[in-house]
């Protein structure tokens, strides 16, 4: 190469690795269509994420591939045999051995007792006991756990809430649901109430639910490939191509049962420090577990909540003084914070032992409905990139191509012309019954962290929120003429929610951080005819 | 991984993150020491696989034997950077499965399916498939690029490569040249009202 093109190749090379290393380049790079290049580069070569499922399995095959494999016994008896080679200690190695194991155990015994770190958190120390709760949720395998069978029970009173959709309701929901987990990935929920409740109902978390969003009776369970969910209701039966998360990776234990209350308790774990003032009042035993009693108070992030007054009420829970599972939650009304609107206590724990496999496989009965829900892979712009990488979302805007996709649709798909800047549109997914039929389409928009910074939902007439005996939202006009409905929902529930009917389609659109305003210019610049979108 | 994070972030372990060699100096002794590394490497090695081998059933077989070589041969390693160390035996695995791929079916055949049109869902992942620009580059220029889109700093691609700095940038130059003249081209065809 000449001097000039040798310059130019240091050039690039200098610049080149200050990209992959994320810091300033000390070249001067005298051609800039280089540097342009290696953005286009990093843009246009899309490669997905490997999956967490995938990833996890891996190192679960190399952890096991290379772990020793004589047994414990042997492996003591070798080290014996080297360490003591008399053949006269040998011949009383039993007893020698004895001695030194109870010396041991009393050492140990002493500095336990000496030691009150040795048992764990202070007892005094409510945010610590709760700090480790969260914690748990984020790591069940990190805590020792390595599977768990739960029962538990669950009683609310809709209409100690004092919320004028319960405010007629007669008497108790009771339900009871039992838990398996597996580490990994395997994981079953099932359960049934006690009396078929009327529709609303009030949840462990405190979530409202109306009848087609019951929780029970029903199953869901993942065995690492797929997950079914098993409405028995209904007698549908949804299975998803791939393991979701299990909700234990978000809740502590088992608690609150089946439907929006596990998020809700997740939520008080993970704004624990900020959202709540622990008191740790005293042990109890749950299910035949030594507990800590903490009293979180209400939310105090909640209090001016418009959309989810009923989980900002003052909690207690009661957590395994061993695993820092949550084993018993109460939830009182934000009116009075000695009226109980919820509790559920666990009635059986069993942790590490072995659990049949066939507890997390599912045969839908006879007569089932099967719905088959598809995971289209992420957008690749969703990666998180290392600092100095060219950002995916910084070429100019492409066409969003769903021509095809409109093909195959019962109902009209709309698609916004105009959205908030910085925003590209995704991979869409689609939720597609046994029969080929489309029942919902979600449109997602990326902001340029690769976040979903607006989420577009369509599906027939009658489906999704319309369903919803709430029709939630304050009835609003868009422009068009469009009789529309808003959700005021806090960022950390979703972000507000606009949505409505048109022309056979349900249509919603959300997002965390956008406003009313911008909801409703989306919506009106949303029609069937539009194909692009313009940056 | 979220066990693996959570372990290393939030039980207070030691916040300075130890170097590639530390790691394996103590996975040498205890292989479940290895996991900072895995956790660290497990993605850009599955996704140079995946730019390798084009699937992800294929670059999670590649993924897998990678990392099942490396912690085999973990005593091999003798300093200098691990990372090219690993992309080496990344970049043999994916010439290995290239040779010994066998033909792919492209409709998985699951039983449902009445026949044998594409679903809904293959109809969308192939609306949005992208011109794959390494595709104009000769061999030995698609390497350095794809090791350089994996992270690797040019010395990293010598090392692991077994070739020459000077080498590697020519290719690299050479590789970048093509590129822009490609794109350049593209870019022209690209109108803004081609959208319909």
């Amino acid at each position: 190469m000449t001097d000039i093109d040798q310059q130019a190749a240091d050039d690039l090379d200098e610049y080149w690795d200050a990209v992959v290393e994320g810091r300033a380049s000390t070249s001067t790079v005298p051609n800039t269509q280089f540097a342009e290049t290696i953005h286009r580069l990093y843009i246009d070569v899309d490669v997905p994420d490997a999956s967490t499922v995938f990833t996890n399995r891996l190192w679960r095959r190399l952890t096991v591939q290379t772990r020793p494999s004589l047994p414990v016994s042997r492996r003591v008896g070798a080290l014996v045999r080297r360490r003591f080679p008399s053949p006269a200690f040998r011949a009383h190695r039993h007893t020698v051995l004895a001695i030194l194991a109870t010396l041991v155990i009393a050492v140990v015994s002493l500095a336990t007792a000496i030691n009150p770190w040795a048992q764990g958190p202070r007892a005094a120390d409510a945010q610590a006991i709760l700090s480790k709760v969260r914690l748990n949720s984020h790591s069940l395998i990190g805590s020792g756990i390595r599977s768990f069978s739960i029962t538990e029970s669950m009683k609310s009173w809709p209409r100690a809430s004092g919320l004028g959709a319960l405010a007629n309701y007669p008497g108790t929901v009771q339900s009871i649901s039992t838990w398996w987990f597996v580490a990994p990935d395997d994981w079953r929920v099932e359960g049934h109430y006690v009396d078929p409740p009327r529709s609303p109902v009030l949840l462990a978390g405190g979530e409202i639910a109306s009848a087609p969003f019951f929780p029970f009776p029903g199953a869901v369970v993942s065995d690492g490939h797929k997950t079914w969910r098993y409405d028995e209701r209904s007698r549908m039966l949804t299975v998803i191509a791939q393991a979701t998360e299990s909700p234990f990776v978000s809740p502590v234990g088992a608690l609150p049962p089946l439907g929006q209350g596990i998020s809700s308790l997740s939520q008080v774990l993970q704004q624990a420090r900020i959202c709540y003032r622990p008191k740790l009042n005293g042990t109890a035993a749950v299910a035949g577990r030594e507990t800590y009693v903490l009293d979180l108070g209400p939310s105090l992030c909640l209090a001016h909540s418009n959309s989810a007054q009923e989980v900002a009420g003052r909690r207690v829970i009661w957590v395994d003084r061993q695993t820092f599972f949550v084993l018993k939650s109460d939830l009182y009304s934000v009116a009075s914070p000695h009226t109980l609107l919820a509790s559920a206590a666990a009635t059986n724990v069993t942790y590490n032992t072995a659990v049949p496999p066939r507890t997390f496989s599912f045969s839908a009965p006879q007569g089932t409905t099967v719905v088959r829900q598809s995971i289209m892979p992420p957008n690749p712009s969703a990666h998180v990139i290392r600092q100095g990488q060219p950002h995916p979302a910084a070429s100019t805007g492409r066409a969003v191509r769903l021509a095809t996709l409109r093909r195959v649709l019962a109902f009209p798909l709309f698609v916004p012309a105009t959205v908030p800047a910085g925003l590209r549109p995704g991979m869409p997914t689609v939720r597609v019954e046994d029969t080929g039929k489309v029942v919902l389409v979600t449109i997602p928009y990326h902001a340029p962290d690769g976040s979903v910074a607006l989420s577009a939902e369509e599906g027939p007439l009658g489906c999704c929120l319309d369903r919803d005996y709430r029709k939630g939202g304050v009835p609003v006009t868009v422009p068009g003429h469009i009789e529309a409905h808003f959700i005021p929902n806090e960022p950390q529930f979703g972000g507000p929610i606009l949505w409505w009917d048109r022309n056979g389609t349900y249509v919603s659109l959300s997002g965390p951080d956008l406003s009313e305003d911008d909801l409703r210019g989306i919506a009106a610049s949303m029609s069937e005819t539009t194909t692009s979108v313009k940056p | 991984m979220s066990y693996i994070r959570s372990t290393v972030r939030e039980h207070g372990l030691d916040v300075q993150t130890p170097s590639d060699e530390e790691i394996v100096a103590a996975a040498r002794v205890n292989p479940e020491a290895f996991a900072p590394l895995y956790e660290r490497y497990v993605q850009p090695v599955y996704r140079y696989c995946y730019t390798r081998l084009g699937t992800s059933a294929d670059a999670e077989d590649a993924t897998s034997e990678v990392f099942f070589k490396a912690l085999a041969r973990l005593s091999s390693y003798r300093g200098g950077s691990f990372r090219a160390w690993l992309f080496a035996i990344a970049h043999n695995v994916a010439i290995d499965a290239v040779r010994h791929r066998r033909p792919q079916a492209t409709l998985e055949t699951t039983g449902e399916l009445a026949d044998s049109r594409p679903t809904p869902e293959e109809e969308i992942v192939a609306i949005t498939s992208e011109f794959v620009l390494l595709d104009v580059l000769p061999e030995e220029q698609r390497r350095v690029v794809e090791l350089r889109l994996a992270g690797l700093t040019g010395k990293e691609i010598a090392e692991g490569l077994g070739r020459s700095l000077a080498s590697i940038k020519g290719l690299q130059f050479r590789a970048m040249t093509q590129l822009r003249a490609v794109l350049a081209d593209v870019t022209q065809e690209d109108k803004p009202n081609d959208r319909h």
